[in-house]
């Protein structure tokens, strides 16, 4: 893999476009390096990159990721395709399980890296036990506020 | 080389037209402002519908019209029904509006009833959690313009920041609440219009019977009921609503605002009516796997399917809805949090014997002051939106039940007010920092809870409610 | 477990209807409020 001048590294962000006139004119391969979360997933979302490494002027046509659960993506699962010229898609909706992704562009003939994504949820006793810390809480809140509320207006009535 | 959904120079139009419009009309309603009272208050006397409207309007900030649809893009259904749970707060505050107004019939601030039920102690904790929410919101909001007003027309961060804070200044300052109070009447109607328009034709165009069967295919876990993360931050996230609104001068300068028997059935309607607006907005976003939508950041999926579907004509809603959200918080935390400094650190620690005039010169140079001071913090863009708000639940979740036993029970003592508020508060962060930020408002308000249970079974005290009836 | 359809149809249309009544509402109690002069 192509490492990206350090200097273009830290611009990205913000110059997401601009990285082409500022890097040094080497003689680079055109490849695609896919980027995902590091951990696992615990909320089923999470947000992949792509930094291409482009001599020509022209920007990536249709740039998509595909999903797969075989590592040798032998069955593509899911097309996800990027908005406009972002090179970043925020995925969401995924169930327990590894996922491999990689990227694509209809310009260039190489697939990206192949980058793996492991979603676990949060344990549900976990969740539930929060769930119900809060909900007891929340009850007593309500129940002490509408009666003394109720009290209130009855001194007031009295009055 | 970036396409926008907006023009610049149609975007800049908008700000610049909305921005004449707004303070013209704040300029016009502030004529009738004679006194201090006038000016912070509204005459005490607004009537049923503008109160509604306000409450509601409010409580609709730019979260409700992003981060609602963000929630929905990570968890699905939870994640709009959730945010419609923050109904609950207005709901919850509509019989303390009523209590607030009968035992402060001449109150200013929520600053007022922290010192006059607790002491100073407790107001110290109470000031500092509430300039640190004011600050923060504030911020936030005024981040969000910038941010906004950029990824939609590409109109520069710091110009569209600062016209959007120029513009909520110069009305509140010549209108003060009663013109904060008329522009959330107007903005509440936009935003809702706005954002029925765009479901709408989300749902007659898209289908709501494709858009389920694409999200049970290729997006499951969007239509779990049992989504794990989704159900872990749901009291979370009701006790931050709970602790925002219970505790904020925004919301008890409004009650106070109130017309005599208007504050509870306002903030009922406000909350009815606020509560299917995050589902409708949610909605939006989960059109978006189905037109092949997968943005850069999860925070802008709303705009950009609203962009994507209805083109420039969504483009503009998104715009006008957006602005209006934003600046119907940003005026109210501008003028309620210069009351809070008037009134709290001036008036009563500074100059006692102020008159009516010089409250409401120095009332005027605070809503300046703090425009100025939020304008220097969103300089330099620092943290994302969400980053800042999640780290103020535990602060606020702090606040909910000395307010409410406050205000209820004559038992509780400032010394248990004030030590729930502040351990409540550090309890909180600790689980912030050491657990996630999914337990920050929920331990925040568990501790705080405990230790106000303690002090009222403790404490042989009778809180004297004529001593709130203080003599201006 | 996932939301069945009927379900999920019905909370997004009543959120659409209740959302689209809540101007008219906003409005009626404008109305009312200016004719009978207590506005503010």
């Amino acid at each position: 893999m192509v490492k990206l001048p350090g200097i273009a590294k830290s611009l990205f962000p913000v110059l997401t476009f601009c990285w082409v006139f500022l890097s040094a004119p080497t003689t680079l391969a055109q490849s695609l390096q896919l980027e995902g979360p590091s951990s696992t997933v615990r909320e089923g979302y999470f947000t992949v990159s792509v930094v291409a490494q482009e001599q020509r002027e022209e920007p990536l046509t249709n740039l998509v990721i595909d999903v797969s659960t075989q590592a040798d993506f032998s069955h593509v699962e899911q097309t996800f395709p990027a908005l406009g010229d972002f090179r970043k898609l925020s995925l969401t909706g995924f169930s327990d399980g590894v996922y491999y992704l990689r990227a694509r562009a209809d310009n260039l003939a190489e697939p990206s890296n192949v980058i793996k994504v492991t979603v676990q949820h949060y344990p549900l006793w976990q969740a539930l036990g929060l769930f119900f810390t809060g909900l007891i809480i929340f009850a007593l809140l309500v129940v002490i506020l509408l009666r003394s509320h109720r009290r209130v207006e009855k001194e007031a009535g009295n009055d | 080389m970036t396409e926008f959904a907006l023009d610049t120079s149609l975007g800049l139009t908008i700000v610049i037209l909305f921005g004449v419009l707004w303070v013209a009309f704040g300029y016009w309603l502030g004529r009738k402002n004679k006194t201090h009272e006038d000016f912070a208050l509204a005459g005490r006397n607004v009537g049923f519908a503008f109160a509604a409207a306000t409450a509601m309007a409010t409580w609709v900030t730019s979260n409700t019209t992003l981060v609602a649809p963000q929630l929905t893009y990570q968890f699905g259904l939870w994640g709009m029904i959730g945010y419609s749970f923050a109904a609950l707060g207005l709901l919850l505050f509509a019989p303390m509006a009523k209590r607030i107004k009968t035992l402060l019939p001449n109150g200013y601030t929520s600053g007022d009833f922290v010192r006059l039920r607790y002491g100073q102690a407790a107001w110290w904790v109470f000031i500092i959690i509430s300039v640190v929410y004011a600050f923060g919101w504030l911020i936030s909001l005024g981040m969000a313009g910038g941010i906004l007003l950029e990824s939609l027309s590409g109109l520069d961060y710091h110009i569209g920041m600062t016209a959007i804070l120029i513009i909520c200044v110069g009305y509140t300052l010549f209108g003060g609440l009663r013109a904060v109070i008329a522009t959330d009447f107007i903005q509440a109607l936009i935003i809702i219009v706005g954002v029925s328009l765009i479901a709408w034709w989300l749902a007659d165009n898209v289908g709501l019977q494709s858009i389920h069967s694409n999200l049970s295919q290729a997006h499951p876990q969007l239509l779990d009921v049992l989504f794990p993360a989704a159900v872990m931050f749901l009291f979370n996230n009701i006790f931050f609503g709970l602790g925002e609104i219970f505790h904020s001068n925004v919301w008890w300068s409004r009650a106070l605002s109130f017309k005599q028997g208007v504050a509870y059935k306002a903030y009922l309607t406000g909350g009815l009516m606020w509560l299917p607006i995050p589902i409708v907005t949610g909605f939006i976003a989960l059109a978006a796997p189905q037109l092949g939508i997968f943005p850069p950041s999860a925070d802008m999926i709303g705009p950009t399917v609203a962009a994507a579907v209805l083109g420039t004509t969504g483009a503009v809603i998104v715009f006008i809805v957006i602005f209006s959200a934003l600046a119907s918080s940003l005026d109210s935390l501008l003028a309620a949090t210069s009351d809070l400094v008037t009134q709290d650190l001036f008036h009563k620690k500074l100059k006692p014997n102020a008159s009516d005039r010089t409250l409401m010169r120095f009332n005027r140079y605070c809503i300046l002051a703090l425009g100025i001071v939020t304008w220097l913090f969103c300089l330099p863009r620092i943290a994302t939106l969400g980053a800042l708000l999640n780290f103020a639940g535990a602060f606020v979740a702090s606040t909910i039940w000395p307010i409410v036993l406050g205000l209820y029970f004559r038992r509780l003592t400032g010394g248990y007010a004030a030590l729930a508020m502040a351990l409540g508060t550090a309890a909180g962060l600790a689980a912030y920092f050491l657990v996630g930020f999914y337990v920050a408002a929920l331990t925040s308000c568990a501790v705080s809870g405990l230790l106000c249970g303690v002090g009222v079974w403790r404490s042989q005290e009778q809180f004297d409610w004529q001593r709130l009836q203080e003599e201006r | 477990m996932q939301l069945p359809e009927l379900a999920f149809t019905v909370l997004i249309i009543v959120a659409l209807a209740l959302t689209c009544l809540t101007p008219i509402i906003l409005l009626v109690l404008f109305v009312k409020d200016y004719f009978s002069k207590t506005l503010w």
